[in-house]
């Protein structure tokens, strides 16, 4: 599988890519939207990992980007989340079947 | 004249000196210590993710490195995997030197940067020298002790911590108040009794707060007491604290807002949505 | 005639040399308290305050006018900062542009049943609305009325305890909340208003309301005012605040407490100053009554705005910059050195009366002082040049200073990268102060004229 992380903060690419790679997964990383937007139109990704809030294009504005390509309709969406207003944030854009990672999240129990 | 001139001659020197230096100091941090600050990150999630180990670094710049590095991770961790990298933070002597800091650098910054990281790195080896900050010499290096403490649930100097918390929650307000909400989950007894003892109208008014956000009833009181203040922003935040205690008080507590027609008007939305939520 | 001569300089000697001595205790004290206020912050302080449960509701009041292309990124922006709980009240001032269309249209506004807080004057309501989703915001189109008017409305329909006043074309980032209301935090019983420092929106790459990259303006004028910014908001205003003598907390960001803005009548909605004259009348509104208050200032709480790119704006700016300033002085003269007002009625007060309006004045009477100097021969060119060294090093000090106390001077992280450029600037300032003094001259010599808002709405001089 290949999947997209973006989040701004390097921690939590790195974890994250350790974690996928582990499981064997290919990992792209970005850290702001428009890079994101960028390594999603060069190769669409199976799984996208999302920080809501995200430089330059948010993680919901990146969602909604996506819907307007039928090519990337197939991605499943994960939204990295840390307060209470990215949840709801998150809930807005109303996606059915996307997941909700609350940071901090503990890596193991991480079921992806 | 002339004198003023030099005087202002020799100052723009020294500015553009220390100017020139920050420079290159900022320059460094925002560039190749960023660099090898993202590999250590790399390094010790690869090692966390692998159940693996890490190099204690060598060098004063390396160990630093590693501090910036684990304190950029701990935040974004929980449960399990944090555990492991709090044990891969003792391993490479982080602790030990976060410790060192805490109870010898001069500089007052230097000792809190030191408790706050302890408390966010939460192992227990640090305890002994927590507890020991509890007396130092800088308001907000014992109210960061407190927190650490109160985050370890390490609880052993309980009497102390709340001596510290009555005293100095002025000078500390963020971090009294983040310590408090620690408490109150796991000591709330204690909290009751600074509530209601306490010196300072500010801790006391920030204990109550912090127990009414845990859902403890034992807050209300001072709450209602809040609640009836004319100045907005204590009245509302206290509506939101009766909302999260919850209960027949609290319900009888809006209504009365809600009917009072000499409360702000605002205020009294407030009370509406909140009595929807509690009811 | 040489002994009226001798005593005019000694005036005038007497005048700059107060002026060169505070703002050298000012640099000193901005300078201290800058780095405490830095070390007083732990990380994860901040994290806490934005997951705080019972953290204070802050109501970001918006008058917008005409400003249909950035409003809606600024609204979307402002709902996303990792902050617990915002909300944003906008209030179209009667916009001639798509302005109402494009926020209907984008949030899908229903009217809304929201009735007003209180009275603050204001041009009539057409209608008050909110997002069919649960976003929140809250419209009220209203009648123009200027920028004070629209913001006494905004304040009147606005929930939270806390309101936040700034412009729609302004950039907050993610912290700047978080940060801004610690004052609030630390003292609730007395903080009354807090400002933050503006930064230079010029230059940096701003995509939807959002700051991708920092970076310092390309053009002359904006790298003047950068450094005029810097001055005001990094040096002079964190001083003030530190001996609670700040007479402004700016509109472009200012974070108020509604009741005492409320109670204090809001917004004068005929003056052109209008932040400074709100400042003014609290301070005045809570001496009068005895009120224990604080006013402060967030100097890491950081806040983007654009400033004016060619001196046509420029000079329009300072024109109402400076008839706000008059307007507002000559209305709160009456505090002037009365103790009951305090530093503000012996020290702000005064000092922008002698320093920020008379200043030009003051000035064109010393050119002309030492000019007569030269001609009949008191003054020689050594003196000439000594003056001249002194008058430049009075505002490079300071500026170097600013630049000191932060790792981002102008606001902009590449600031240093281009330091050189930055210095450049600061040399050729005083030409731009002599520029601004000169606007500001033509508005006390030139009768007034309808003074219009323009694209650029910061309503009083940075000085302060």
């Amino acid at each position: 599988m290949v999947v997209l992380v973006a989040d701004d903060s390097v921690a939590v690419r790195r974890l994250l890519s350790a974690r996928l790679r582990r499981d064997g997964h290919e990992v792209r990383e970005a850290p702001d939207g428009y890079e994101a937007w960028q390594a999603i139109e060069a190769e669409v990704p199976d799984l996208l990992i999302v920080d809501d809030v995200l430089p330059g294009l948010s993680g919901v504005e990146l969602v909604q980007l996506l819907r307007t390509r039928p090519a990337a309709a197939s991605v499943r969406i994960a939204f990295l989340v840390e307060y209470d207003a990215g949840l709801r944030r998150a809930a807005e854009a109303g996606l059915p079947g996307s997941a909700v990672i609350r940071k901090p999240f503990d890596l193991d129990e991480l079921a992806l | 004249m002339t004198l003023a001139a030099i005087i202002l001659a020799g100052l723009i020197l020294a500015e553009l000196v220390a100017l020139v230096c920050r420079r290159n100091w900022v320059h460094w941090k925002l560039g190749r210590r960023q660099t090898l600050v993202d590999d250590a990150i790399s390094a010790l999630a690869d090692a966390v993710v692998a159940h693996g180990d890490v190099e204690p670094p060598q060098g004063r710049v390396n160990r630093r490195v590693l501090r910036l590095a684990a304190l950029e991770l701990f935040p974004v961790l929980a449960g399990s995997s944090r555990e492991r990298l709090t044990r891969l933070a003792e391993s490479t002597g982080l602790v030990h030197d976060v410790i060192r800091t805490l109870q010898r650098s001069p500089r007052a910054y230097a000792r809190r940067t030191a408790a706050d990281e302890l408390a966010e790195i939460r192992s227990a080896e640090a305890a002994p020298a927590l507890a020991a900050g509890l007396e130092d010499v800088d308001p907000v290096v014992r109210v960061a002790c407190v927190r650490g403490l109160a985050w370890l649930g390490d609880l052993t100097e309980l009497r102390r911590m709340l001596q510290v918390l009555d005293g100095d929650s002025l000078r500390a307000p963020s971090e009294a108040e983040s310590a408090m909400l620690a408490l109150a989950r796991a000591a709330p007894e204690s909290l009751v009794e600074l509530e209601q003892s306490g010196s300072s109208r500010f801790a006391r008014r920030l204990a109550a707060l912090a127990l009414a956000t845990v859902g403890d009833k034992r807050a209300m009181p001072s709450v209602l007491g809040e609640l009836a203040e004319e100045n907005v922003l204590l009245s509302s935040v206290a509506v939101r604290a009766i909302e999260r205690v919850g209960g027949e008080d609290a319900v009888a507590s809006l209504e009365h807002v809600l009917a009072d027609g000499s409360r702000d008007v605002s205020l009294r939305r407030q009370a509406a949505r909140a009595l929807e939520r509690v009811r | 005639m040489t002994e009226l001569y001798y005593t005019l300089v000694a005036i005038l000697a007497v005048y700059f040399f107060i002026y060169v001595a505070v703002t050298f205790v000012m640099v000193i004290v901005a300078g201290l308290v800058t780095r405490r206020r830095r070390h007083e912050l732990l990380p994860s302080t901040l994290r806490e305050i934005m997951r705080a449960e019972l953290a204070p509701t802050i109501s970001v009041c918006i008058p917008a006018y005409n400003e249909a292309a950035v409003v809606v990124d600024s609204i979307r922006s402002l709902l996303s900062l990792d902050y617990p709980r915002v909300e944003v009240v906008v209030a179209n001032d009667g916009s001639t542009d798509t302005t109402l269309d494009v926020l209907r249209t984008e949030f899908g506004l229903e009217p809304s049943n929201r009735s007003p807080l209180g009275e603050l004057p204001h041009q009539p309501v057409r209608g008050v609305y909110e997002p069919r989703a649960p976003i929140s915001l809250v419209v009220v189109d209203k009648d123009n009325g200027g920028r004070a008017d629209a913001l006494n409305a905004a304040i009147t329909y606005a929930n939270g305890p806390l309101v936040l006043v700034m412009d729609a074309d302004e950039v907050v980032s993610n912290d700047t909340l978080a940060l801004a209301v610690r004052p609030f935090l630390a003292d609730p019983f007395r903080t009354v208003a807090v400002g933050a420092t503006l930064g230079l929106a010029n230059g940096c790459r701003i995509v939807r309301g959002r700051i991708i990259e920092t970076g310092r303006p390309r053009q002359i004028l904006p790298l003047f005012q950068a450094v005029e910014y810097d001055r005001s908001f990094r040096v002079a205003r964190i001083a003030s605040s530190t001996v609670h003598a700040m007479a402004i907390v700016s509109g472009g960001f200012g974070l108020l407490r509604r009741d005492v803005v409320i109670e204090a009548g809001g917004y004068d909605v005929d003056s052109i100053g209008e932040d400074f004259d709100l400042t003014l009348r609290m301070h005045r509104f809570l001496r009068d009554r005895d009120v224990p208050y604080r006013i402060g200032q967030v100097p890491d709480a950081l806040c983007w705005t654009l400033v004016p790119e060619n001196s046509r704006v420029l000079h329009r700016q300072r024109r109402r910059w400076h008839r706000g300033l008059w307007q507002v002085l000559s209305k709160e003269r009456g505090m002037l050195f009365r103790p009951r007002y305090g530093i503000i009625g012996f020290a702000a007060v005064p000092w922008a009366f002698l320093y920020e309006l008379l200043n030009p004045v003051i000035v064109v009477v010393a050119t002309l002082t030492i000019i007569l100097g030269i001609v009949v021969g008191i003054i020689g060119w050594q003196l000439l040049l000594l003056i001249a060294f002194i008058a430049w090093a009075c505002t490079v000090v300071p500026t170097l200073g600013a630049f000191l106390m932060t790792d981002s001077p102008g606001g902009t992280k590449t600031g240093w990268r281009n330091l050189g450029a930055v210095l450049a600037a600061m040399s050729a300032e005083m030409g731009y102060q002599w520029l601004t003094m000169a606007y500001r001259l033509e508005t006390m010599l030139v009768p007034r004229r309808r003074v219009a808002w323009g694209d650029m709405e910061r309503s009083v001089p940075p000085e302060l």
